[in-house]
């Protein structure tokens, strides 16, 4: 039931393309869906909206976030992800270009697993990705759906 | 609490010694009232006046000794009761109040002309650091049992100096005091034109008892219609204020004392003021079953000030969150696109073209560590600052010791003074120093045996820390623009860094009221001086 795959929620396309591109250079070949503001990745976690009649229990492994999105920012889609019983235990990794510590704590008060600055260095980037990959679609064993 | 009681027991204590002989009778309309009862009301009047009143205020004999102080002096200059009751008052505070000016007024000016307002003095404290203070000083014949006394009220005004220069044109000039024949009358009277703030006094029926000279002045309004007046019939109705209504008819009866009560209101005369309220209710004083005492400050300018800082800080905060956000993103997509070139094309690129997308790549890792260090040292500006004792010593060795350690190649002796101690808050003052010792690490010379040294010197009679290195030093000639923002005074070449360092160290320097300055000389190391408040 489970694919294994990524949901990338990130409104620049510069890096969701890099973000493709680390992937593929870390041989991570999960499928990788992208959602460009937090109301396309909320539509796509609740099978609502354009993603309406998707099976709302094929959710992803791993969920890596943005803060700053159009529409519904990144501690908006996290909160409605920890609000629902379906989806409040999928791993949320924040990936963002701040350090600011009013994120820090604002994603870890609701709830992030994981928080991660995204480097201006590609090769630290993608040094980043295929730690997260390895750890979130190896290493990591997913909670139980529907649980 | 417990400090203001002592020094209220004291107070009173003082007070009952004056023997009641010397009290002349006062006058009163009935005359019923004992003169002996008539004194101790006076003498509870006046010390509800002392205790009530906002800025610090001390009572000395004609030696200079001080008699009493209100709580208000021991909390604004960090002393207690013991070390000021009967002290000199130039050893105050480890003689720090030894000061010349205020010699002047105490031994010349003061004997002449008896009373003395607005005399300003400006004095650098240990403990709480620059002062510049306004002093009311009067000169009683006859009080509190003792020849002469002097009354000194000190107003706090470093702040409003700072940052607002024109404030204090609202306040006028105090009144001479109506010399009378009572003399404790004269005290209670004293006190109440000495202070600056408004104050007013009213009987249990909220009728004006009493009016200090200050209240005229700052609300505008004529004793003739002032004095007997229903304090919410003041101005043409305009004190009617229900804020006011509910502190003088339900908290006051309550509690008899209450401190900083707010209320903003609307003036016709004066326009809208936000006040800080202390009110006291005292039994049985001039003459009445219940006196309350009502000490206003008007804190409108500083709430502005205050309600404008607090948005620039928001904007501020917006401001640096975009930087983060937004100037790193293009940074990474330049950074990883010109990696993909390399990658992609590697072999329709030549060595050249190569060293080309190396450049595009080290320029943006330069470009988002300038973001960073801007950041950074707009955040320094920001946190709140938490003000403690710092062993000076420890702090350079540990930073000495983190810096050998991350630099294994490091050829320089290192000389720390030991036992440095000083007052500031420990995360800034060590991103200063660790800056300092950082930047004369960078800088030694290529050839000689590197020193890097770090104690303290006296400089114009300040203690004055300093870190001193003999390396390749600077033309003074620059020495201005070495703590400006991305100012840099080698060649990146030779020295990298964003020049961001100094400009911090010089931020953090001066928000806890010190200074910095330098002195080098071009291949003969340069000197970075420093003053911080002393440890006490």
């Amino acid at each position: 039931m489970n694919s294994k795959h990524i949901l990338l929620v990130e409104d620049n396309p510069s890096d969701v393309q890099l973000t493709k591109r680390a992937l593929e250079q870390n041989q991570i070949t999960n499928k990788l869906v992208v959602a460009e503001d937090g109301r396309e990745a909320l539509d796509y976690l609740f099978a609502t909206g354009q993603y309406a009649g998707r099976d709302v229990r094929d959710l992803p492994s791993v969920i890596l976030l943005d803060l700053k999105l159009p529409k519904i920012d990144g501690l908006g889609v996290l909160k409605e992800i920890r609000a629902n019983a379906q989806t409040r235990l999928l791993p949320v990794v924040v990936l963002t270009s701040s350090d600011q510590e009013q994120d820090l704590i604002a994603s870890y008060n609701l709830g992030a697993n994981s928080y991660i600055r995204k480097p201006v260095d590609f090769h630290q980037f993608t040094e980043a990705v295929r730690n997260l990959g390895m750890y979130w679609l190896l290493l990591n064993e997913p909670p139980p759906v529907g649980k | 609490m417990k400090d203001d009681n002592k020094t209220k027991k004291q107070l009173v204590h003082k007070l009952t010694e004056l023997p009641s002989k010397k009290a002349a009778p006062k006058k009163t309309k009935t005359g019923n009232i004992s003169a002996e009862l008539e004194v101790k009301e006076a003498l509870l009047y006046a010390e509800s006046i002392v205790e009530t009143i906002r800025e610090p205020l001390l009572v000395m004999d004609a030696n200079l000794k001080i008699i009493s102080a209100n709580s208000s002096f021991y909390r604004t200059f960090k002393v207690n009761t013991d070390e000021t009751i009967g002290s000199f008052i130039y050893d105050l505070g480890n003689k720090q109040w030894d000061i010349p000016k205020l010699r002047e007024l105490l031994e010349n000016i003061l004997p002449q002309k008896v009373s003395f307002d607005n005399y300003e003095v400006e004095h650098e404290f240990a403990g709480i650091g620059r002062r510049v203070m306004l002093l009311n000083a009067r000169q009683i014949e006859q009080a509190m049992g003792k020849k002469r006394i002097i009354l000194l009220a000190i107003e706090d005004i470093t702040e409003r100096k700072e940052i607002e220069a024109g404030l204090e044109n609202t306040r006028k000039e105090l009144a001479v005091i109506k010399k009378t024949a009572d003399e404790v009358s004269e005290f209670a009277e004293s006190v109440i034109n000495t202070v600056r703030e408004p104050l007013i006094a009213l009987d249990q029926d909220l009728r004006v008892v009493k009016v200090s000279r200050s209240f005229y002045d700052f609300f505008k309004v004529k004793p003739e219609d002032t004095v007997g007046k229903l304090i919410y019939d003041l101005g043409n109705r305009q004190w009617d204020i229900p804020k006011l209504r509910e502190l003088l008819e339900t908290i006051l009866p309550e509690k008899a004392t209450f401190d900083n009560y707010e209320v903003e209101h609307e003036f016709t005369t004066i326009g809208r003021r936000i006040m800080l309220l202390n009110a006291r209710q005292i039994e049985q004083a001039m003459g009445k079953e219940r006196i309350i005492l009502l000490a206003i400050e008007d804190v409108t300018a500083r709430k502005d000030i205050e309600a404008g800082l607090k948005k620039a800080h928001e904007e501020l905060e917006a401001f640096s969150y975009s930087v983060s956000h937004d100037l790193r993103a293009p940074l990474r997509g330049i950074d990883g696109w010109s990696l993909a070139l390399l990658e992609d094309y590697k072999d329709k690129l030549d060595e050249q073209g190569r060293q080309y997308i190396d450049r595009v790549r080290s320029e943006t890792q330069i470009m988002g560590r300038l973001i960073d260090d801007l950041l950074m040292f707009s955040r320094q500006n920001r946190t709140e600052m938490n003000q403690r004792q710092l062993d000076m010593t420890a702090m350079a060795q540990s930073i000495i010791s983190r810096l050998q350690q991350q630099n294994p190649n490091l050829q320089a002796d290192f000389i720390v003074q030991p036992g440095l101690r000083a007052l500031g808050d420990f995360g800034l003052i060590e991103i200063a120093l660790k800056n300092l010792l950082d930047n004369a690490a960078k800088f030694i010379s290529k050839s000689s045996g590197a020193i890097i040294e770090f104690g303290q010197v006296e400089k114009e009679g300040r203690k004055t820390f300093f870190v001193r290195d003999n390396g390749v030093g600077f033309d003074m000639e620059y020495a201005h623009k070495l703590f400006g923002v991305f100012q840099r005074l080698h060649k990146a070449s030779e020295f990298p860094g964003t020049g961001i360092g100094l400009a911090s160290v010089q931020r953090i320097i001066s928000r806890h009221g010190g200074s910095i300055w330098a002195e080098a000389k071009v291949n003969e190391g340069a000197t970075f001086y420093f003053t911080l408040k002393e440890a006490t």
